[in-house]
């Protein structure tokens, strides 16, 4: 894969990608606050955006697919944002807490 | 594409308008409850109807779809001339489409809209008519199935990821429906959480897949790409991570530890549809995805290949051997379809062999079909042991497991003609201790809860027996070039007898435990129709076996473009 006209190697951006997409899975590991969670749910899906628009600008395609792929997925994250924060919300309002591993109304 | 086209995709397009039209009614009708438009156009009841008119809709885009199977169609895309699938929507250059309606999407479909009916009966008696919210419910519900039949035709990344998000999103927040249960809030959480992670992973996978083929996002050319980047460990990481979306839909282990949870705590005709209609949706996708891109005899593929086999063999085990010490049974059914998804997958991985990969698809899209694949549907009889037992079995799982979960909700809920049993404090209504002496107290739930789980178990002449008969007998005819299926097969029967312990054990308190409440189940009149519509499909799938199988294996054919029969 060539240099852009910018100068900066796509290997550059696919590292970016893949360091964000690792710190979000350790935080999803890590993290045991639903906020938190939240959070680095969208970094990983920001990691996969990076990696779309670098190959969809350095591959030189006939179509922008790699671009449009990004801003579904931007607009998705938004929806997921949505509907994540209202089931956080809901269970802080019944629990007073949103931390993941307290909750244990279920178990064997 | 043409606008006539739509007709493939109207059922979708009907169902995503009759939720519009159900929501903002049940708005309108929920200022005055009871009275009024909530009086003479309660959404309960009108959107069971719409479902159910929706069914003769996809039945007819199956007819549509069946007409334009192996036909291809001149599209014009900017000066020049492309050749597609007739079936095919959105189509770009190359012949590659977003959205293949083809009879294996068609047929996806109709079980997506029949499931959903079923669902609404249950739920129209589980929540009653007072239910807070009921129009929203009942849209979000017809919006989740619109999302299955997109996510069964989709053909392309952008297409299936958007149709698989959108059933996840709708499905977050129908686990966390009920707003005061705290279970139900957790329920959601855990849910959430985890789709959340396996969906950014999945979709991690499919921007390497995007670079690592060219800039190519239809599986077709996906495929075709992956022929020149298969030897490098990127292209691994971009299947085995986009297949990690897929497996948290089916609850394959080990992306499973939401299902438990989920299934216990969400309202049960949400559990119900979570368990059948939303793990159809990632069925179709991996049976899709498998059967077009992937390539087995490759050597760096053999390696994802061969996980898949073993993730098949260990849902199975893990299924059932987890499920025998459940106290509550809705829990116990999430297990039992942990276990479930490890025989459709047997059923995924014969199909995706009957293909043998993208070099014969090749072949058969962009020419004439080839040799090899012109003979294999030369060969197909009207009943053959063949790769059609994914669909037969998700059609006899469908009925048998929303049957299990109809009886469930009906004897769970919490009805006042259905006092708590013996301790009033510990009583959550599905415990399986619940159902000592059912018999006595209400034959026909009794009756048909045995039948559903011994069809779960396989037993003849349940549907379930048939199902497996052609996953098993498939996987086995497969099997004399692919031995490892017959292995799958074998671990598959063992496993039959494993979840035939603890079904029995329900069947055995129900017939033969003292009975610890004296009074009647009652419940309305859907949900004992939902519950006679699902017995009488468990019984009767074997006596219209050889028309449902023909129709079947026709339908699978339709998975890889090109192939005509």
């Amino acid at each position: 894969m060539s240099h852009s006209a910018y100068g900066i190697p796509i290997t550059w951006f696919l590292t970016l990608g893949a360091m964000l997409f690792c710190i979000g899975l350790f935080g999803m590991m890590v993290r045991r606050s639903a906020i938190g969670m939240l959070l680095s749910v969208e970094l990983m899906l920001n990691a996969a955006n990076i990696n779309f628009i670098a190959f969809g600008s350095y591959l030189k395609l006939p179509t922008i697919a790699g671009q449009i792929f990004a801003i579904f997925v931007i607009t998705l994250a938004a929806a997921e944002a949505a509907v994540g924060l209202a089931i956080v919300i809901n269970i802080y309002r019944l629990e007073q807490h949103v931390d993941v591993d307290k909750m244990t109304a279920m178990k064997l | 594409m043409h606008i006539g086209d739509i007709k493939l995709i109207f059922p979708a397009i009907y169902m995503s308008a009759a939720a519009i039209v159900v929501l903002i009614l049940g708005v309108i009708a929920a200022r005055r409850p009871g009275k009024g438009l909530d009086h003479w156009l309660p959404s309960h009841y009108l959107a069971p109807v719409l479902v159910f008119s929706g069914l003769f809709f996809s039945a007819a885009a199956l007819i549509q779809s069946f007409a334009g199977m192996g036909l291809s169609i001149e599209v014009p895309i900017g000066s020049e001339m492309t050749r597609a699938p007739a079936v095919a929507l959105f189509v770009t250059s190359g012949g590659h489409a977003q959205l293949t309606v083809d009879p294996f999407a068609a047929i996806f479909t109709f079980i997506a809209f029949a499931g959903t009916l079923i669902v609404m009966l249950i739920s129209l008696d589980h929540f009653g008519e007072r239910q807070p919210h009921k129009a929203e419910y009942y849209s979000i519900l017809m919006f989740a199935t619109a999302a299955v039949s997109f996510a069964a035709s989709a053909t392309d990344l952008i297409a299936i990821y958007l149709s698989i998000e959108f059933l996840s999103l709708t499905s977050y927040v129908l686990a966390a429906f009920a707003k005061t249960d705290r279970r139900s809030g957790e329920a959601g959480l855990k849910y959430f959480l985890y789709g959340a992670a396996c969906s950014a992973i999945g979709l991690y996978g499919m921007s390497i897949l995007f670079g690592v083929t060219g800039g190519s996002t239809a599986l077709t050319a996906v495929a075709r790409g992956l022929e020149d980047a298969r030897a490098t460990g990127a292209a691994w990481v971009g299947v085995v991570f986009t297949l990690v979306g897929f497996g948290f839909k089916l609850a394959l282990v080990p992306f499973h530890f939401w299902a438990p949870d989920t299934y216990e705590g969400a309202p049960t005709p949400v559990a119900a549809f979570l368990s059948v209609v939303s793990k159809a949706a990632g069925l179709a996708v991996m049976t899709r995805f498998l059967t077009i891109v992937a390539a087995p005899d490759e050597p760096v593929s053999l390696s994802w290949y061969w996980i898949l086999v073993v993730l098949t063999a260990v849902s199975m085990f893990y299924g059932n051997l987890v499920a025998i010490p459940q106290r509550n049974i809705k829990r116990m059914l999430a297990y039992s379809s942990i276990a479930q998804v490890g025989y459709l997958m047997i059923g995924v991985l014969t199909a995706m062999h009957s293909f043998g990969g993208p070099g014969r698809l090749l072949s058969g899209f962009f020419g004439v079909p080839s040799a090899a694949v012109r003979s294999d549907v030369a060969n197909l009889d009207l009943v053959t042991w063949d790769m059609q037992g994914v669909l037969i079995y998700t059609l006899a799982y469908l009925f048998m497991n929303l049957g299990a979960f109809a009886v469930v909700s009906v004897v769970g809920k919490k009805n006042p003609l259905n006092p708590p049993l013996a301790n009033a404090e510990a009583y959550k209504g599905s415990e399986i201790e619940n159902y000592s002496g059912l018999m006595r107290r209400s034959p026909f739930y009794a009756t048909s809860l045995t039948v559903f789980l011994i069809s779960l178990a396989g037993v003849p002449p349940t549907a379930g027996f048939v199902g497996k008969l052609f996953i098993f007998g498939g996987a086995i005819r497969m099997g004399t070039s692919y031995p490892e299926l017959i292995v799958l097969a074998i671990i598959g029967v063992i496993n039959s007898v494993i979840s035939a312990y603890y079904y029995l054990n329900v069947v055995r308190l129900m017939f033969f435990a003292p009975a610890e409440g004296k009074s009647e189940i009652s419940a309305s009149i859907p949900a004992n129709t939902a519950i006679a519509i699902c017995l009488v499909t468990t019984l009767a799938l074997i006596v219209v076996v050889k028309p449902v199988a023909s129709l079947m294996s026709s339908a699978i054919y339709s998975v890889v473009p090109g192939v005509i029969r």
